[in-house]
């Protein structure tokens, strides 16, 4: 039941599954946070003021209302009680034992190195006909220690995390490992070799798996105290921050420097443009989100910018669904269509580039086109991997830093300070201190890279699988009909990908047609 | 939703789930042109789900790539 300061009689609650709820008006529409100061929820047994019942709400505000940021005294003296600072505090802590694992190791690293704890981190392998090939490989080792040894790390980071914010370990525990199973699940389901080398990867298997569980025998009470989608995730993106490697922006070719800084920020703007003023799209962080994944890198672009706006969980998988869906048909499409055309391979491969999102797809996509596109290709999508650590930033400081009402309504250095997501912090700090070591030298590359593909990699790859099964299980069909209802999200991403098509063959055909002929060759 | 109900609908999920991972799959595997298209991925090292760079082993190490284009324009 839903009481008001002022009389509302059309006001509703949605009922969602813990810990996110949404205040809706009468046309199901959402009410702005700053509405939300004039509206008291009732429940059955109290009555409390509702400021925290709003977008991108995290799971400690719900659970520990001190937590909540809008209490500055909370902020201050109770950072360990927020999911930010965990994340910020595990994904460091990861990445420092990992580097100080291969420093250790004694004796310079050199291609094929072992990392010391690479054995401790694994996921189920790629199988055919059976899944048992996926645990017990014929021609590699088992990755069984590995998944039990992540399994039972992160239960106890994340358990150590949870009982900080106010979960007992000895529930969060058994829902852990629940939660991990169906992860595993994911990525098994994504490790069937056609599934795999068409490029459905684990996301998609993870929210499906969790929406199959919670829209039909819902989520089991015992499940629920796992259910740390925020902390997951974003403890994932400080790990992949120390896989941006900054050096790597202008060591890799001016034309395919060129296609993508200039490309990417123009239509991704753009994009972002014309949700907002054509399609006068609801939400700005689904435009935001679905104009970020669309003109970046696809998934990972789609988490990293949807965690730094604080979007809806159904936005980042809406987003991502419309993703994966459009890279499948571009990825066999867009070769076919350049042999067609009698393309140049290496404007080929830089038009793929620029333009499939995932990554894994854009080099498929290259090598069905020749070893010049793939590397062309492969070059300017590791550009605009890179770029994704500015943007998410950059999305960070806008979002905390925009006035509310008006011009004169605009936000103190303390309000900044409370809305800023400090994961970004770790994301940052952990692409730092990578780069300053990388900067060292090849050796100093090697290291890092050693301590990120076969460590953090693995684990943000669990992390992020972890992040997006609770987003299935919180998620009900009914949330997305939503967005169907009136297509805008898909006319969106047709737009911007077409504008990207486009605009990206120009800048591929100038740089290297025009101005670096002899670029790849 | 009825606890019966909505325990026969994920049964025919899980149903689904294994005919086509158990039985439709493998065999789509097998078709000319699926093989051939995994086997060229295979040999090239390249996992087509990677989400960044540091998945796509080829990628590793950028001081193993060749660069993308000259540094300075042609005349």
């Amino acid at each position: 039941m839903v009481g008001l300061g002022r009389p509302r009689p059309t006001l509703r609650l949605r009922h969602s599954p813990l810990p996110t709820a949404h205040l809706l008006d009468g046309r199901g529409r959402d009410i702005p946070p700053d509405l939300s100061r004039f509206i008291t929820v009732k429940s059955r047994d109290t009555m409390q003021p509702a400021p925290q019942w709003r977008l991108g709400l995290s799971n400690e505000v719900l659970q520990n209302p001190a937590a909540n940021n809008a209490g500055a005294d909370s902020s201050r003296s109770q950072w360990y009680r927020t999911e930010d600072w965990w994340a910020v505090v595990i994904g460091l802590a990861l990445l420092a034992g990992s580097l100080a694992s291969v420093a250790g190791m004694g004796g310079p690293v050199e291609k094929g190195s072992e990392h010391p704890l690479g054995r401790f981190v694994a996921t189920p392998a790629e199988w055919t006909e059976t899944p048992a090939e996926a645990f017990w490989p014929a021609e590699k080792p088992s990755p069984v220690d590995g998944i039990v040894a992540v399994a039972l790390v992160s239960a106890m980071l994340f358990g150590a995390a949870a009982a900080a914010l106010g979960v007992g370990f000895a529930a969060f525990l058994p829902a852990f490992f629940g939660l991990f199973s169906l992860a595993t699940l994911a990525y098994l389901l994504s490790g069937q070799v056609v599934i795999k080398y068409y490029g459905l990867e684990y996301a998609l298997w993870a929210l499906l798996v969790g929406m199959a569980i919670s829209n039909t025998v819902g989520v089991p009470a015992w499940l629920r105290p796992a259910l740390r989608t925020e902390l997951y995730i974003k403890t994932g993106l400080v790990l992949l921050g120390g896989e941006i490697l900054l050096s790597r922006l202008l060591a890799l070719g001016l034309p395919g420097v060129a296609v993508s800084w200039v490309t990417t920020p123009i239509v991704l703007v753009g994009t972002y443009q014309f949700g907002q003023r054509v399609l006068r799209m609801p939400s700005r962080t689904l435009n935001l989100v679905i104009a970020a994944d669309m003109s970046v890198c696809g998934v990972s672009a789609a988490i990293a910018t949807g965690a730094a706006c604080r979007a809806r969980k159904e936005e980042i998988s809406l987003a991502i669904g419309l993703s994966l869906a459009f890279t499948v048909v571009m990825m066999v499409a867009m070769p076919a269509l350049i042999h067609a055309l009698g393309m140049p391979e290496v404007l080929g491969g830089a038009w793929i580039g620029g333009t499939i999102d995932s990554t894994g797809a854009v080099a498929a996509a290259g090598a069905m086109l020749g070893k010049k596109a793939l590397e062309v290709a492969t070059t300017v999508k590791m550009i605009q991997n890179i770029l994704i650590g500015v943007i998410a930033f950059a999305v960070a400081i806008l979002w905390s830093t925009e006035g509310r009402e008006s011009s004169s309504d605009r936000p103190s250095w303390w309000d900044i300070w409370r809305r800023f997501p400090k994961f970004v912090i770790g994301f940052v700090a952990a692409s730092a201190i990578d780069s300053v070591i990388a900067a060292r030298g090849p050796e100093g590359t090697a290291l890092t890279l050693l301590a990120t593909t076969k460590f953090t990699t693995v684990l943000r790859g669990w992390f992020f699988c972890l992040g997006f099964i609770s987003i299935g299980l919180e998620s009900r069909l009914a949330d997305y009909a939503e967005y169907f209802r009136d297509g805008k999200p898909l006319v969106l991403y047709i737009v911007g990908q077409l504008f990207n098509l486009a605009l990206t063959l120009f800048m591929a055909w100038l740089m290297f047609i025009v101005v670096f002929p002899d670029a790849a060759r | 939703m009825q606890p019966a109900r909505g325990s026969t609908r994920l049964l025919l999920c899980a149903s689904l789930v294994a005919v086509a991972w158990l039985e439709l799959l493998p065999r789509g595997a097998e078709l000319p042109i699926v093989r051939d298209h995994i086997e060229r991925l295979r040999r090239l090292g390249i996992d087509p789900r990677a989400k960044f760079y540091t998945e796509l082993p080829r990628l590793e190490r950028a001081e193993e790539l060749p660069a993308a284009g000259p540094l300075k324009p042609s005349e």
